[in-house]
């Protein structure tokens, strides 16, 4: 028999009817308080946002645990009474039918609740200029999100087939979704972590051990550091791509990992989380099909299958006792001991309201205790996986991410030099309690991918700016699939012409060298292989796209001088020989209003390149940034010279030449 | 028909009906009598599909039950503890019927809902207990379902009412050729209005009879004759009971009122009364007859 003719629209409509307010929460309230989410989070971003997986899959994966499980309960709650068994279960509908009608309408509704959700925080973003968003990232959204769902929904059918009451389907479905990551989590944590940053982490498939932490804080690790040679254990790490998102995301809402590590479009993870799916509700309908509507209002008809999965539920609790008990605290692990007996009298008391067989069950408690003891300590003594060893030289490129300081911006490079490898990994293994800077680094050794952090203080900051690559290039790189551009990290709206100049160049010159020095760094973002991609092309690499930022930038700062005349972030950025930073730093203090109005009598629309150009930043409570750019060097050092004159008296300036220049003005 | 065959039911150790056997004629109303616990409705809830029973077999005009939908709309059944969704009113429960039973009559449903007075759009979690249970009886009577299954079938419903839902169901019996199958603790419920009835207990029919036959099988009479008389006097008669007050006994007898009347008069009684004999007794002296008290059974 069809699929189609098993769904019995009537059915489901009747069965949804009567629970219109659950409806009318998936399908209207649920999608504005995303959209609300939405809002709230860019507008905690004055510069904008760019919407990423991570940041637009917030309140869905909260709703991942909830919407499913209320919509089975709400489709299935007929089960669990004896009332409601009557009622349904006499009615002209097989259970066959009942249950691929809940199987195909609640994939269905699961299907409106997440189109309608992500759809709307779309349309929204269309109305919103500081937000911007690539809409084919809306549908791998959706994708990852559909299929999340839909396996939080077949598990709580599955579970819900098995069990004869709500109570025991809901612990069933907790322990479909968290049993194995709770395992895992546990085995994980018994190798030693030291909770330093100095960890490795693996970022792509084939890594075997996954994640490497140094173990020992600081000798072990310095000896390795001096020979050249990396040893790292175990870190858990539930986020690669491998992982169900239903079934690990549980450790990002617990901000064990970040979530950016588990929404992301993954056929090998899709591919298999949807499998389990349609797996799981393959077996919920042979189980549904042969299930016997009379065993209800109670765990489950058998009671060894009840007195296992009471085991199951245990285990959570017993490993905490076992570790106590490791570590000689009797008394917790005697209080944990009592508290473990009496929950297992009241989990009869809530999924069988009485508890069966007394003696049966205290002997059934004691015998559970002990195979748990033997569980855990099985998982104490599993062989510790071998460390990943490598030596320098197995690493022949480096990929960094930096934050250039002088910049203000995020920079990456490529390496493949020796020296400048070996500088990195001197400091990969870090022993500080105290750093200033943190970069990022990533390599491949043998199969697998690993990046890390690496801690470094104010020199070493200095040596490993000092040996990054000062020629860059930008290959052939395409900009056609650009839906943003910012600049100095401001969101610029209007950025077709600098993609349609940029697309050009590239396409005429393959490779854009970007060894031209300026500040201004034109960032596009493209979702490209289901993710957010960033190009960097400094503004420099062409004579008309540098002018024609500045101009822009001179002309949203002039709309924006016209009603603002206070900014309480105010610098100059050009190198001007004559004046030092801490002397203009005077200046902006004291004579503010002398160096703006001479911004805004020199600010112009249009800016020559030929001539000298100065350029100041301002920036306001809410983060917002200006640039402009003047033509008037001379000009300003006319200003400075006479600001220099005027402040001779003052006791101010003679401090500060006193401190800082070492020199006393007679 | 409904052919019951060998049926057993058990729940955990407690066998609940033991090689149950019985046959309901189709076009009737059938009356399952029994005491509480008995097994009548575990019955009902294995011909409908509800439960499903560990041995024996049940058919309906010779097909197997099953979980197949064509054969569940033939059926309707209204359990003693009525399930209505909280949210629905008389009207939105008749949509539902509507949407599950093909032949189900909204037309019908209007009009018993407004002869017995029920407000067609008000929730029917607000109503009486015997309110929801005419609710569920006009539901179940609309859908035209060819077997009609009631549990404790007027429970909570006054004597006014239940005049009308007896008529409700001779008539959904007469015109539409329904079958009707319901059970009671009290056999004074079902005595006007079943023509078979079932005795049900410890699992099993014990029991079963149409009601003409028993009742003219059976005779309930006063007679008091010349001078001494006792229960020797009636030794030729099949007697099921006597009892003697003064000069009056009162006999409960197997056989027609024709019959027996002749070989009375030959005895020539200064009293012969033929009283109207009750289901209930009917039973007693039944069940007497065999072995078992009554007053136990039901």
């Amino acid at each position: 028999m069809s699929l189609v003719k098993l769904f019995n629209r009537n059915y489901f409509y009747q069965n949804i009817k009567k629970s219109a307010p659950t409806l009318a929460l998936f399908l209207g309230i649920f999608p504005l308080l995303n959209v609300v989410v939405f809002l709230l989070l860019a507008n905690a971003n004055a510069n904008g946002i760019v919407a990423t997986l991570d940041n637009l899959s917030i309140l869905l994966l909260v709703g991942m645990y909830i919407i499913p499980v209320v919509l089975a309960t709400v489709l299935y709650s007929f089960m669990f009474k004896r009332k409601s068994i009557d009622f349904i279960g006499s009615m002209p509908i097989s259970k066959r039918s009942i249950y691929i009608t809940n199987t195909i309408g609640g994939s269905f509704l699961l299907f409106c609740v997440l189109f309608i959700t992500i759809a709307l925080t779309g349309i929204v973003s269309l109305f919103l200029n500081n937000v911007y968003l690539a809409f084919p990232l809306l549908i791998d959204l959706f994708f990852i999100f559909f299929v999340a769902y839909l396996f939080v929904y077949a598990s709580v059918t599955l579970a819900f087939s098995l069990t004869g009451n709500m109570i025991t389907g809901l612990v069933v479905t907790l322990l479909f979704l968290f049993f194995v990551p709770y395992v895992r989590y546990y085995k994980d944590s018994l190798v030693q972590y030291t909770g330093s940053l100095s960890y490795i982490q693996c970022t792509s498939e084939s890594c075997k051990p996954v994640v490497y932490a140094c173990e020992e804080y600081s000798s072990t690790c310095l000896d390795h550091k001096k020979s050249e040679e990396y040893q790292f254990h175990l870190y858990p790490n539930y986020g690669t791509k491998q992982n169900l998102l239903p079934v690990f995301a549980i450790f990002g809402i617990f901000g064990m990992q970040q979530i950016e590590q588990f929404v992301t479009f993954h056929f090998v993870q899709l591919g298999r989380t949807l499998a389990i799916a349609l797996l799981y509700f393959f077996i919920g309908y042979f189980i549904y099909k042969r299930r016997k509507l009379e065993v209800c209002e109670t765990s489950f008809s058998n009671f060894y299958v009840h007195l296992f999965v009471k085991a199951l539920t245990m285990l959570p609790i017993f490993t905490v006792l076992y570790e106590i008990n490791n570590n000689e605290s009797i008394y917790v692990s005697v209080f944990l001991g009592i508290l473990l007996f009496i929950y297992y009298f009241v989990y009869d008391l809530i999924t069988r309201r009485h508890i069966e067989q007394i003696k049966k069950s205290i002997v059934s408690f004691f015998v559970t205790s002990v195979l748990l003891f033997g569980f855990c300590s099985f998982i104490h003594h599993l062989p510790k996986e071998d460390a990943l060893v490598f030596k320098n030289e197995e690493i022949t490129q480096m990929e960094v991410q930096i934050y250039n300081e002088q910049k203000g911006q995020m920079e990456s490079y490529s390496l493949k030099d020796r020296k400048a490898i070996d500088t990195l990994l001197k400091y990969m293994v870090s022993d500080k309690e105290e750093h200033d800077y943190s970069i990022e680094i990533a390599f491949s050794v043998g199969k697998g991918e690993y990046k890390t952090n690496i801690l470094l203080d104010e020199e070493e900051y200095g040596e490993v700016l000092g040996i990054l690559p000062t020629k860059k290039t930008i290959e052939e790189k395409t900009i056609d699939k650009a839906f943003a551009l910012s600049v100095y990290g401001d969101f610029i709206s209007d950025f077709s012409w600098y993609k349609k100049k940029i697309s050009a160049l590239l396409k005429e010159k393959k490779e854009i060298s970007t060894t031209c020095s300026t500040d201004a760094v034109l960032v596009f973002y493209q979702y490209k292989n289901h993710q957010i991609e960033k190009i960097e092309i400094p503004a420099c690499i062409h004579e008309e796209i540098e002018k024609k930022l500045m101009e822009d930038s001179n002309n949203y700062a002039t709309k924006y001088l016209k009603y603002n005349t206070y900014f309480p972030f105010f610098e100059l950025i050009s190198n001007i020989e004559e004046i030092e930073y801490e002397e203009m730093l005077f200046f902006r203090d004291y004579f503010y209003e002398d160096i703006t109005d001479f911004i805004r009598k020199h600010l112009k629309k249009e800016v020559t390149l030929d001539d000298d150009l100065i350029c100041f930043h301002f920036g306001n409570y809410n983060g917002h940034d200006l640039r402009v750019y003047l033509n008037a060097k001379e000009e300003f050092l006319d200003l400075i010279h006479t600001l220099r004159n005027r402040a001779q008296d003052m006791e101010e300036y003679q401090e500060y030449n006193k401190n800082i220049r070492g020199e006393v003005i007679e | 028909m409904i052919t019951i065959e060998k049926v057993c039911k058990k729940f955990g150790k407690s066998e609940v009906l033991k090689d149950l056997s019985c046959q309901i004629e189709s076009h009737s109303i059938y009356g399952l009598v029994g005491a509480n616990g008995a097994g009548k409705s575990t019955l009902l809830r294995l011909i409908n599909g509800v439960y499903e029973m560990d041995r024996g077999s049940i058919k309906i005009d010779g097909v197997e039950i099953s979980d197949r939908e064509e054969l569940k709309q033939k059926l309707v059944f209204v359990p003693d503890d009525l399930f209505f969704y909280s949210t629905y009113t008389l009207l939105d429960s008749a949509k539902f019927y509507e949407a599950m039973y093909k032949k189900f009559d909204m037309e019908a449903c209007k009009e018993m809902a407004s002869l017995l007075k029920l407000d067609l759009h008000k929730k029917i979690a607000t109503f009486s207990k015997g309110m929801k249970r005419q609710c569920a009886l006009i539901l179940a009577l609309s859908t035209n379902a060819e077997y009609m299954f009631f549990d404790e079938t007027f429970d909570g419903v006054d004597p006014v009412v239940r005049n009308v839902l007896k008529k409700l169901l001779a008539k959904q019996t007469l015109e539409k050729n329904a079958t009707i199958i319901m059970t009671s603790h009290n056999l004074r419920e079902l005595e006007d209005i079943c023509d078979n009835l079932g005795l049900l207990y410890q699992g099993g029919i014990l029991f079963q009879s149409d009601i003409d036959t028993l009742k003219t099988n059976m005779c309930k009479v006063q007679i008091s004759l010349k001078g001494e008389f006792n229960e020797e006097n009636f030794k030729d008669f099949s007697l099921l009971n006597y009892k003697k007050c003064g000069s009056v006994a009162t006999l409960i007898l197997r056989g027609t009122k024709e019959e027996t009347e002749k070989e009375f008069k030959k005895m020539k009684p200064i009293i012969l009364d033929y009283i109207p004999i009750t289901l209930e007794e009917l039973f007693i002296y039944e069940m007497e007859s065999v072995g078992y008290v009554f007053s136990e059974i039901v």
